[in-house]
């Protein structure tokens, strides 16, 4: 790590250069090609589509920072519907009581994750897999199919808009704009880095690792559940099973954004481009017409070209240092 | 690897399987107070033969495993096994031989790939799998259009089906497989070198092996042992579905851990596993027989993973403190820098 903080949030920024103008090239591509994706409409519906994997890969980024991955993330998406959809008609939970479950549930997976990490000393990935399990049963426990409904008053809050300004979009402009700042400029956000990056040069340095390690699961999950909220916001009920593929779209959008899975290198600013790379591709392949289910492939190759970008960069910024 | 390593490497291999066999135990007990009639030998080796595609496919996984690796496309795999199998298969028996030997050359291609991006690219496993994993998915669906046709010959269902002296053949298959694997470990200069390029790629690569080529054949055997995990499952089903990979990449995972396969790669072996696979399969078929829901079995299966997976690594870390004396005696601080913990794997990282 070099001196000062501006130093590795500029380098951070830089990283995340190459998607960006991949996405804007993309965007401005598809903007010559199709009438139907100019429309506003498609502008709000491409911005409703990206907030629930942009706000969990959020959380997923932080993770990975930390050198860890976390599984269980798209259960606790899944789990946070259920949870919302008990606060509409007929429910028997409020919506404010129902967001605050929600969210301390999340919270307290990812503190038991990091506890299991740090305590139980089980790689992070199999013990996110192992809580992937044990939420998703409680999900499944709690409604075993898709169903229920949002409180009403909540849900058109939710998808308030005026003109391409929408709640959904400014929700995940203040929740970047938080995690950002709290990575780059507060001192548990620069331990995440540290702790990622060596995580016994951290220790000596008098960083707290086990503390740090465990704050950042519980912020995976926390923001887990805000983006199960969100979903739920679109969605209107809750379902047990709709977030399984986040966790591992989430780490794809990270790592598209640029957060290295070794740890302490990347940051939101990247993850936001990856998760908006994601979402767009599906969205552009079907207006113009790809037949859906190339987009897997293309997903898979982006993915993997992306990867291969990374590593081909950073062995050149390893000869030049 | 320092004198007299081998020798005890072997002693600690077969205690830290110890384990998992206690664990089957301890299952089999329940099951025989809660349903004193299911503990036939019949109903057992039933069981066994339900246990055969996954315990195939955690086979390979093992070696996905052992090489410092992970492997998540064996799910699409499975599934691309069975939609190919199934459309080449529809005309009848004499397919059999020709639809075979096409699904394991495109596996052992799948898997080639895998490795060369694995060791060439160095592409963190986890993702270079997962990426190849979404994009065999979006190869069956657009060879299948979203709709599989095609059926298992009725000759090639005797896979699954049939039994041999009281045996099942499935069961029989597994057998075959896990000696031929061992043998491989355990007999063979790929083998040791197989474990050496786990343990430490730097380390391989220095003392001379070709860990490239360990790599990619190591990946390549993964992929063609979860396509025979495939073809186990099409004979069983008997015909083309997208769902029949459902689940089996992480089931697989957590039946190699389960047996006391290391994740930081050249620590464990096939004996483990064996048994993983059994828990996994057991557990499953002792909470139905106690009524209890697909919620509460997602709950113990979190659960048994956890907890066998923190009992290894306690019991690892109580050995390395003896040794090293740090806070994190599991995690050598050379391995830790190339972030073992979610399986880098063989990150080759320098100029």
């Amino acid at each position: 790590m070099r001196k000062g903080w501006r130093g590795s949030v500029v380098r951070q920024a830089r990283r995340a250069i190459p998607i960006y103008l991949l996405v804007l090239g993309l965007v401005a591509m598809t903007l010559v090609v199709s009438p139907t994706f100019r429309t506003e409409q498609n502008f709000r519906n491409v911005v409703a589509q990206v907030t629930p994997l942009a706000a969990v890969a959020v959380g997923q980024t932080v993770v990975l920072l930390l050198g860890g991955i976390d599984l269980s993330i798209g259960s606790v998406v899944s789990l946070a519907t259920v949870i919302l959809s008990f606060s509409g008609r007929n429910g028997s939970l409020h919506i404010g009581p129902a967001l605050l479950l929600a969210l301390a549930a999340g919270a307290l997976v990812g503190f038991l994750n990091g506890l299991g990490v740090v305590r139980l000393r089980i790689p992070p990935l199999l013990m996110t897999l192992a809580s992937m399990a044990v939420v998703k049963g409680v999900a499944l426990y709690l409604r075993d199919a898709p169903g229920g409904s949002v409180d009403r008053a909540f849900t058109r809050f939710l998808n308030w808009h005026a003109g391409p300004v929408t709640m959904f979009g400014l929700a995940l402009l203040v929740l970047y704009l938080a995690a950002w700042a709290f990575l780059s400029f507060t001192r548990p956000g620069r331990h995440l880095y540290a702790t990622g990056g060596d995580r016994e040069h951290a220790r000596r340095s008098g960083v707290n690792v086990d503390w740090t390690t465990i704050l950042g699961y519980t912020l995976a999950g926390l923001v887990g559940a805000i983006g199960g909220i969100l979903l739920a916001g679109r969605i209107y009920s809750g379902d047990p099973v709709i977030g399984d593929a986040y966790s591992l779209d989430s780490v794809a959008a990270s790592v598209l954004g640029g957060t290295s899975l070794l740890g302490g290198i990347g940051g939101v600013v990247g993850t936001l481009a990856g998760a908006v790379l994601l979402a767009m591709t599906n969205n552009i392949l079907n207006l113009l017409n790809v037949f859906s289910f190339y987009q897997y492939i293309v997903k898979g190759l982006i993915l993997a070209g992306a990867l291969v970008l990374y590593h081909v960069r950073g062995r050149g910024a390893h000869r030049a240092a | 690897m320092r004198p007299n390593g081998l020798h005890l490497n072997l002693n600690r291999r077969a205690l830290e399987s110890l384990g998992v066999y206690v664990f089957l135990l301890i299952i089999l007990a329940i099951m025989a107070v809660v349903s004193p009639q299911s503990m036939t030998t019949g109903h057992l080796l039933d069981l066994v033969r339900q246990a055969a595609p996954l315990g195939v496919l955690a086979v390979g996984q093992t070696l996905a495993l052992l090489v410092g690796g992970i492997d998540l496309s064996v799910e699409a795999v499975i599934t691309l096994t069975n939609v190919v199998a199934a459309a080449l298969m529809a005309a009848g028996d004499q397919t059999i031989p020709s639809a075979l030997l096409f699904v394991l050359t495109i596996a052992a291609a799948v898997g080639t790939i895998n490795g060369l991006a694995v060791a060439k690219l160095k592409i963190p496993p986890f993702i270079a799998t997962l990426a190849m994993g979404t994009v065999i998915q979006g190869g069956y669906l657009v060879y299948t259009h979203g709709s599989p046709t095609g059926k298992i010959a009725p000759g090639f269902r005797v896979i699954a089906e049939g039994w041999i002296g009281g045996l099942p053949v499935a069961g029989l298959i597994w057998a075959v497989v896990v000696i031929l694997v061992a043998i491989l470990l355990r007999r063979t200069g790929f083998g040791r070198r197989l474990y050496a390029t786990g343990g430490n790629p730097q380390t391989a690569r220095l003392s001379g092996i070709p860990v490239t080529r360990v790599l990619v054949l190591s990946y390549a055997l993964t992929s063609v042992l979860a396509a025979g995990a495939g073809l186990l499952l099409s004979a069983y089903i008997g015909l083309a579905s997208m769902s029949v990979g459902a689940g089996y990449g992480l089931n697989s995972i957590a039946a190699v851990v389960i047996g006391g396969t290391s994740f930081a790669g050249g620590q464990g072996g096939l004996s483990g596993t064996i048994a993983g696979a059994l828990v996994m399969v057991l557990l499953q078929s002792l909470l139905t027989m106690m009524n209890v829901g697909e919620p509460g079995r997602l709950v113990m299966q979190g659960l048994v993973i956890a907890g066998m997976v923190a009992v290894y690594q306690l019991r690892g870390a109580r050995r390395g403190r003896a040794r090293a004396g740090g806070p994190w005696p599991s995690v050598d601080p050379q391995r830790s820098a190339s972030g073992q913990d979610y399986r880098a794997g063989s990150e080759g990282s320098g100029p």
